[in-house]
């Protein structure tokens, strides 16, 4: 068994099969994201398997080679640094904290938030949490999540039921809508109103002044109102689907998309195009609920899809952040964070992380508001019980293949 | 096609080549510019400063020629040609519909598109033509009037040159363009003049290597010393001399070219794919220079030459553009970059060595056996020991700047790839599971990891963190040289392997 185990055989198909699921692991960031090659390869459990068989499979060999001489110190020394890297990345992997803290100018903050996200059901013991990825079918108590978007865009859509309220949808292009048409839900049950540029849109009485369209409900039927923005009315009825008559300017329409005389609105998320944006979830037999958002659920427990969080034992306040431009450009050049933190203040910058009671602060971005004004920074925090190993590993593998490599030399000459 | 639109060749534009112009957060001479933005609209690096000016002296004969160049994705998806004209860009629907928003969608293709034809009316207004120093700099033709007496005198300046190019006065147009330059100059003399009065001196080395390319004199000094080791080889003894001074000499070009850049970039030339293959060329040439073997030499020229080569075509973007801000670290960029690099170029040259041995294998066993076993062996050693150092020190670099050693980007994923690649063909070595020949084997397949790694993540992949070096180019050849390599090796096994003795 133990011929076997430190067989080199066992160690270069080891490498070579990690090779090769690495290579597939880069081909699925490429086609689908990064999720999604952590899901496959880089966090699944095979993957760990193969990392434990290479180690295993070192310290065998090591093992093999006792009593050790002098003549093991470079094998011992660079493959003692693999087995060291792969212990600290274990560490880093169980016991770090990798997440980031947003400080919106002059605030404090302390609430650190990991890339992982939970279910938490209220009452229940424990919280599930996951590593975000494409395709789960996550169980939590009392239910399962069925569909999983990495980037998600909200939309309404209405529902037909008996709460007899009324829903108009309507498309309104050109004008102040300029370049694509814009939806506008009406629904009587809440969402009387709504503003678009200049114009008001609403389910109520006409106002005196414009510019806007007004509904009112007669039975089954609606009547419009609309009111340019130089006062002028005009009137009709809204048959059912269709375009309009109105008298604007800038040539704006509005079409009539859907008329529902009993429904109620429910959120719906899509993929979206914007790999900025926060996933979503669909829970089986549920609603869908984009992240930050909770339900209560039939048995009366409210069920809420969070972000994993962990707090920082002490505050850190944003008291300036200075932001250096490329000359003639808007392209950030350097960008540097002054924070307070335990009494004092200090800079965390591009490659000038700050390090404060084992949490190490980097700069990683900002948020602008449409000024270009900066309203919050972002900053990396990471703690990571696994650093030492790791570099001492790095250390001796480089000492390491250096002497193995200068060792063949003496021997063959 | 296009140069019916210029006038004759006999016209100077020296001194409009040499005006500072500010783009991309960088101020360069006009020239550099030029090319920059041709290179933009056409993909080719062919035109230079006049083209600028016909498209401002004669913007509406511009505007029906076809010359944008239209991506692969954007000619099947508006049906277009190759090469399409701004009015018909304008004109076409679908593109229309995808500026204004109603395609949702992201085509990167269609982007590039908008942005060529934005770049196009920029430079045929003369708004593109940032040549008014100040914080920032200012278009030559901009509303609101002169703010001081440089920028009138600068803009005048300017206007009467492009009336004497419309009009065709050459003896006026050299005149109102040495005005133009010395009147920019003037208006910034500490930033746009050197000591001793005159340019700048990182301005006319920028100028002077644009004009110059000393990479191209490189690739032909290196293409001729190996044609040189080559006959030394074959028994032509009394060549030796002449062949080690080409060799030195494209090394000094190549070195010159490598320095001045650093100097005009202020920072170690290694930020991009066009920057990495010459220092990976240099790399091979440094390896040849402290080995002192002829066949090294020869293979390491030949090497070099085609790295050069790609370098000068014009596949790659070869602008110095100022660097994402968690890049400007001239020490961690020295020194993961380098060593990577480095490791690059010795896994290179041990498969050009390993490629050598295998077509001579057949004729001189002994000396193939040899060279395989003590030369790309201790090569590959030497490759593998960078490969390892440069991704650790990019793990501590990554560490400082991103707070993680080790994230699973592409980038560092395939660096260890590579790594494993060589470490387990250096291990099944050693057990004794491959002798010379599928070593040799071994160790030019390996190369396509390599490839991979430097090339492919970027080019091929394209996603992860160092997206700071993505960019289209050289699919293609790539992939071609990908491919002759393989049936190079094929072609090598199976004519041995009809010996036999050998494998």
């Amino acid at each position: 068994m133990l011929a076997f185990l430190a067989s080199l055989k066992l160690a270069v198909s080891t490498i070579l099969f990690i090779a090769i699921g690495l290579a597939v692991g880069t081909t699925l960031e490429s086609g689908y994201d990064a999720k999604t090659a952590a899901y496959y390869v880089y966090r699944a459990w095979w993957f760990y398997t193969v990392l434990a068989v290479l180690g295993i499979n070192i310290i065998a060999v090591a093992v093999s080679k006792l009593p050790w001489r002098k003549k093991h110190i470079p094998f011992l020394l660079a493959h003692v640094g693999i087995i060291m890297v792969l212990f600290g990345a274990w560490l880093t992997q169980r016991c770090g904290i990798d997440g980031t803290l947003r400080i919106a100018l002059h605030e404090r903050g302390h609430t650190v938030r990991g890339d992982k996200a939970s279910i938490i059901v209220q009452n229940e013991a424990r919280d599930v949490s996951w590593q975000p990825t494409e395709a789960v079918a996550i169980h939590f108590p009392g239910g399962r999540i069925d569909r999983y978007l990495p980037y998600a865009e909200a939309k309404v859509q209405f529902v037909a039921d008996a709460s007899k309220k009324a829903a108009i949808h309507l498309e309104v292009v050109g004008g102040f809508a300029m370049r694509a048409a814009q939806d506008v839900w009406l629904w009587e049950g809440g969402w009387r109103s709504m503003q678009l540029g200049p114009a008001l849109f609403a389910i109520k009485k006409p106002a005196k002044k414009g510019p806007g369209l007004f509904f009112e409900r007669h039975g089954e039927s609606f009547s419009y109102t609309s009111i340019n923005s130089d006062g002028k009315k005009s009137q009709g009825v809204v048959s059912g689907v269709g375009f309009l008559d109105i008298p604007w300017r800038g040539g704006v329409t509005v079409r009539v998309l859907d008329l529902l005389w009993s429904a109620h609105p429910e959120t719906l998320y899509e993929l979206s195009p914007d790999r900025t944006q926060t996933p979503a979830i669909h829970i089986a037999g549920g609603p869908w609920l984009g992240l930050g958002e909770s339900y209560q659920r039939g048995d009366g427990a409210l069920v809420a899809y969070v972000p994993q969080v962990a707090q920082l034992p002490f505050d850190v306040q944003l008291e300036r952040f200075d932001l250096l431009f490329d000359p003639g450009t808007k392209k950030a050049a350097a960008y540097t964070s002054w924070v307070h933190i335990g009494n004092e203040t200090k800079a965390i910058g591009m490659n000038e992380p700050l390090t404060y009671k084992g949490y190490t602060f980097y700069q990683t971005s900002y948020e602008q508001d449409e000024q270009g004004e900066v309203v919050a920074t972002v900053l990396s925090v990471n703690r990571d019980p696994g650093r030492p190993l790791t570099y001492m590993g790095s250390f001796l593998i480089v000492i390491g293949s250096v002497l193995l490599a200068l060792r063949q030399k003496r021997k063959r000459s | 096609m296009l140069f019916f639109m210029f006038y004759s060749l006999a016209w100077s534009f020296q001194s409009l080549d040499l005006v500072p112009v500010q783009s991309e957060g960088r101020v360069k001479p006009f020239i550099v510019f030029a090319h920059e933005v041709m290179f933009t609209l056409t993909a080719e690096k062919k035109l230079g400063s006049e083209a600028l000016l016909s498209f401002m002296a004669h913007p509406h004969d511009w505007e029906d020629r076809a010359f944008i160049f239209v991506g692969p994705d954007a000619q099947k998806r508006l049906k277009l040609g190759k090469l399409v004209s701004p009015r018909a860009l304008m004109r076409n629907d679908v593109l229309g519909q995808y500026a204004r928003g109603i395609l949702k969608e992201r085509v990167p293709d269609f982007d590039a598109l908008l942005e060529r034809l934005h770049v196009f009316r920029q430079i045929s207004s003369g708004e593109g033509w940032m040549m008014v120093p100040g914080e920032p700099w200012h278009a030559l033709i901009e509303t609101g009037s002169d703010t001081d007496l440089h920028s009138a005198l600068i803009r005048r300046a300017f206007l009467e040159m492009l009336r004497a190019y419309t009009e065709k006065r050459q003896d006026d147009f050299a005149r109102a363009s040495a005005g133009l330059l010395q009147s920019v100059i003037a208006a910034d003399p500490v930033h746009l003049a050197s000591v001793w009065g005159g340019i700048s001196l990182r301005l006319v080395t920028e100028y002077g290597l644009e004009v110059f390319r000393p990479y191209r004199f490189a690739w032909i000094m290196y293409a001729l010393s190996a044609v040189f080791y080559g006959l030394v080889l074959a028994g032509l003894r009394r060549l030796e001399w002449g062949a080690r001074s080409i060799f030195f000499a494209g090394c000094f070009f190549h070195a010159a070219g490598m320095l001045l850049r650093a100097f005009v970039a202020q920072r170690p030339p290694v930020t991009n794919m066009y920057e990495s293959i010459i220092w990976v060329g240099f790399g091979i040439m440094l390896f040849a220079v402290f080995w002192q073997k002829r066949l090294v030499q020869c293979v390491a020229s030949i090497l070099a030459c085609l790295c050069l080569l790609a370098a000068d075509s014009a596949l790659f973007d070869d602008g110095v553009h100022p660097l994402m801000p968690v890049l400007r670290s001239n020490y961690w960029l020295t020194v993961h970059v380098l060593t990577i690099t480095l490791s690059y170029a010795a896994f290179a040259l041990a498969m050009g060595l390993a490629n050598a041995a295998l077509f001579f294998w057949k004729r001189y066993p002994v000396e193939a056996i040899a060279l395989v076993q003590t030369t790309v062996y201790r090569i590959v050693q030497i490759g593998v020991i960078l490969v390892a150092a440069g991704t650790i020190l990019g793990g501590i670099w990554a560490d400082s700047s991103w707070g993680r050693f080790w994230g699973w980007d592409p980038k560092e994923v395939w660096a260890l790839i590579t790594l494993l690649c060589y470490a387990a063909i250096l291990h099944a070595r050693f057990v004794g599971w491959m002798r010379p020949v599928t070593f040799a084997i071994a160790i030019s397949l390996a190369f396509v990891s390599v490839i991979m790694a430097w090339y492919g993540v970027n080019f091929v992949l394209g996603a992860g963190l160092h997206s700071y070096g993505f960019s289209q180019g050289g699919q293609g050849g790539v992939l071609g040289g990908v491919l002759i390599e393989c049936a190079y090796v094929l072609w090598r096994y199976l004519a041995l392997e009809k010996e036999r003795k050998f494998l």
